[in-house]
């Protein structure tokens, strides 16, 4: 499931991701992803309840992290990364993919 | 002409590294999705199913291939790691260890046992008509393409964006190439579009794999079999010279210019951190950089593998018992050594003297050398008991977690041989009696799963060895009147605390409701106390109740060759152990008339009773007027040793005294002095055990 609101502010948009996140979800995962438009200054990312991933949705989260961080939008993690993500993530090679600038603990295998 | 082949190599590295499959094992169970670990498993039963087999020992190998067939579908992700697994290959460890018990000698293998850990195994496997056994079956029996070694592969990996319209998982087939050895891969996303332009159907990722395998590079190709139209494949071996070569692995800069991903302009445009400014200036990506970067460490790793391989290659092994004639013969030569100085000092010629302090040095050096070879770190007997732990714990159903300290700590290994029973009893008594079931420690606050920390720590000449447990402590009122019902102790018997934990050594000795398979009968505990003493070793118990007890032995780092305080009574010498003598004092004949009597002498106003050693030997001969003192500690108290002169500080080569000897209880051995004279080593613990004894029994019980 993927849930985004954006606070009364307008400038804080929270994006909880939860369950399976494969192809099957790619399109709506990429929807959700565009709504987090130029007026949000400040995205907080959960992934704790995420079930499972593939790649897609790994380069759609690599796609946004980048233009995130090249609009110099603030990203943070709200809980922690589950197992099977950070599993994913190291075994695809995205591990260490962006370095210190990963807020969100997620390139960096950063759990808990 | 049959060619007979020393088994011994194979058995010596079998019993080996079936320790070490149990301790990862144990530590599996911990960390069950530890891929390492698995693979770490894996390697183990791998090994001793290929040396087996190279041995002729044909049972094991069939054994052992049928369980590495099951774990290695844990290896591959297929097989979840779970407490029946570990069970199971527990059991199969023990199954293994028994053919080789069988083939040294010891009895037969139960081969009904076999099959059922097979057969347990097999019901483990995912049934998919036999498939999955199969397909494990046959990669695990896979020939190895190179004898040499593992090499080093980069394999690029570039699938077409429309790689998924077919239903192939890119992840599966790395997945897969991590099955076939250590593997690292790196994701370049520099193709990545920003988010809008992203087809979140496409793949835009392709993938440097820097894989450490013995296969080939055909096997590697295989893996992309079903996709090879739909992507482009390069498969590159680094060069062996680049891993072997004793020069640095090479720059990063180099890596990038050899595989054209930047030009030697830019590079020498580039200054330190090379990796930042060349990503900075746009001249290269940064997952270009991380792949290079990758690339180095993976070569730099492989390297350190084969040098740490080539460390291994130079240890020899040597059977212990041409160990032990070392250690023979050059405790022949200190005894030899000591007579030459005393001859040179008698002759008084200078250059035998010269001689013979040089002798003396060397000698000095070669003992050292020769008891360092001897000296085993701790750590291979602390990890039995993680399994006996283990195993007891399930078995009375407490949870109880074993941790470790000082595993690095060095003993000689006669030590180490004979420290493994009474250990297994102080354990077991802290599982048994110890910890207290998870619902009882829940009553009293304490957590579930009980802690026993055994502990070993260097501490002057001895080592500490401790076993502390967060159990029930010990009471020392019910050992007390347990000690008077089974008339081990006089009604009227005033103990200490400390001393009535110490009635737990005492033969027959249990405060156990009811005798359990672990323990209970009263009769281990009395072995650990003989076992200890015999090492020259000595015990002592703290416990609070409710508590926990610490169980603290104290021993001698070696028992070849001691330092000795050498002492002489009337014409015979005896060596006291130097490491428990505090001090030496005077008895005059007016200390004796103020003692009235009794065997006391009052050092500084503390009075210490002592043991003559003329009238404990029924020894003849007149006592000097002034007599000597030596002062010990035995077993936490100071007691005297009654003897005529105290000769000064010895050297002392332990040699065994046989049964036959009167006292010979009394003494752990007997030592060749410098003109041949043998002098007897005292073993003042079970001396002063023994007087006391005595003198209850003449006192009757009072």
């Amino acid at each position: 499931m993927i849930d985004f609101s954006v606070d009364d502010t307008g400038a804080t948009g929270a994006l909880i991701l939860s369950g399976p996140l494969t192809i099957q979800h790619a399109l709506p995962l990429k929807e959700a992803l565009l709504r987090i438009g130029a007026e949000i200054k400040h995205v907080s990312v959960n992934l704790e309840q995420v079930s499972s991933l593939d790649l897609t949705a790994l380069q759609l989260l690599c796609s946004a992290h980048r233009d995130w961080v090249k609009k110099g939008k603030k990203i943070t993690r709200e809980g922690t990364v589950p197992d099977i993500v950070n599993r994913v993530v190291r075994e695809a090679g995205f591990a260490g993919c962006v370095g210190g600038e990963d807020a969100i603990g997620l390139w960096t295998g950063a759990s808990n | 002409m049959a060619v007979e082949i020393d088994t011994s190599a194979f058995t010596e590295e079998a019993y080996e590294l079936l320790s070490e499959l149990e301790d990862s094992l144990l530590e599996l169970e911990e960390r069950p999705t530890d891929v390492e670990l698995i693979s770490r498993v894996f390697r183990a039963m791998h090994t001793i199913k290929g040396s087996g087999a190279m041995f002729g020992f044909d049972e094991v190998a069939k054994f052992t291939h049928e369980v590495e067939t099951v774990f290695d579908m844990a290896r591959s992700g297929s097989l979840p790691v779970t407490k029946a697994l570990i069970d199971l290959t527990l059991a199969a460890r023990d199954q293994i260890r028994s053919i080789l018990d069988a083939s040294r000698g010891g009895p037969p293998a139960n081969q009904d046992n076999a099959n059922r850990i097979i057969a347990g195994l097999r019901a483990l496997a995912p049934q998919k008509g036999g498939g999955a056994a199969v397909a494990a079956e046959s990669k695990a029996s896979a020939p190895k393409a190179d004898v040499e070694g593992p090499h080093v592969y980069r394999v690029r990996f570039e699938p077409r964006p429309e790689i998924f319209s077919s239903g192939t998982n890119p992840l599966l087939l790395l997945n897969e190439l991590r099955d076939m050895g250590q593997c690292r891969v790196v994701a370049l996303t520099n193709a990545l579009p920003s988010l809008e332009d992203l087809d979140p159907e496409r793949c835009y990722t392709q993938w440097e794999i820097f894989l450490t395998t013995s296969q080939g590079e055909n096997a590697i190709r295989d893996v992309f079999i079903f996709v090879e139209d739909d992507c482009t494949l390069n498969v590159r071996l680094l060069d062996r010279d680049e891993i072997q070569e004793e020069a640095e692995p090479k720059k990063l800069g180099e890596i990038l210019l050899e595989r054209g991903d930047i030009t030697e302009d830019a590079l020498g445009k580039a200054l330190t951190p090379l990796g930042d400014r060349l990503v900075s200036s746009g001249v290269v990506p940064a997952d270009k950089v991380r792949a290079a970067l990758t690339e180095q460490r993976v070569v730099q790793e492989q390297k350190q593998q084969q040098s740490k391989a080539a460390e291994v290659d130079a240890v020899v092994r040597v059977p212990s018992t041409k160990l032990d004639k070392l250690v023979n013969l050059v405790g022949e030569l200190v005894t030899v050594q000591a007579r030459l100085n005393q001859i040179s000092g008698r002759l008084n010629n200078q250059n035998l003297q010269l001689v013979a302090e040089e002798i003396e040095r060397l000698t000095a050096e070669l003992r050292d050398n020769t008891m360092s070879i001897r000296m085993l770190a701790i750590g291979s007997t602390f990890n039995k008991f993680k399994r006996l732990v283990r195993d007891l714990s399930t078995e009375l159903g407490k949870q109880i977690e074993l941790t470790t300290a000082g595993a690095d700590t060095e003993l000689d290994k006669t030590v180490i041989d004979q420290l493994n029973d009474p250990l297994v009893h102080i354990i077991r008594n802290s599982i048994d009696h110890g910890i207290e079931k998870p619902d009882v420690r829940a009553l009293t606050g304490k957590p579930l799963v009980g802690q026993i920390h055994l502990s070993a720590v260097h501490s002057g000449t001895s080592v500490l060895i401790q076993v502390k447990d967060d159990g029930k402590g010990l009471d020392p009122q019910l050992l007390r009147r347990k000690a008077v019902e089974k008339g081990l102790l006089s009604p009227d018997a005033v103990l200490s605390d400390s001393e009535a934990f110490m009635l737990i050594f005492g033969a027959g000795f249990s405060t156990a409701e009811k005798i359990t398979n672990v323990s209970g009968r009263g009769v281990g505990m009395d072995v650990v106390r003989k076992s200890i003493e015999s090492l020259r070793g000595t015990i002592d118990v703290q416990s609070a109740l409710g508590l926990g007890t610490t169980i603290t032995l104290k021993l001698p780092l070696t028992l070849a060759i001691i330092e000795g305080l050498l002492v002489g009574v009337n014409h015979d010498f005896f060596v006291l152990p130097l490491a428990a003598v505090e001090e030496c004092v005077e008895l005059s004949p007016k200390d004796i008339a103020n003692s009235h009597g009794r065997r006391i002498v009052n050092v500084r106003g503390e009075i210490v009773p002592f043991i003559r050693i003329r009238e404990r030997f029924a020894m003849e001969g007149e006592r000097p007027v002034i007599e000597q003192i030596v002062i010990a500690n035995v077993d936490g108290r100071r007691v005297g040793f009654g003897v005529d002169t105290v000769i000064g500080q010895h050297q002392t080569v332990i040699k065994n005294l046989g049964d036959s000897f009167q006292y010979s209880d009394e003494f752990s051995g007997a030592t060749i002095l410098g003109d041949g004279t043998v002098a007897l080593l005292l073993d003042l613990a079970r001396m002063v055990r023994y007087v006391e004894m005595q003198e209850t029994k003449e006192t009757g019980g009072a």
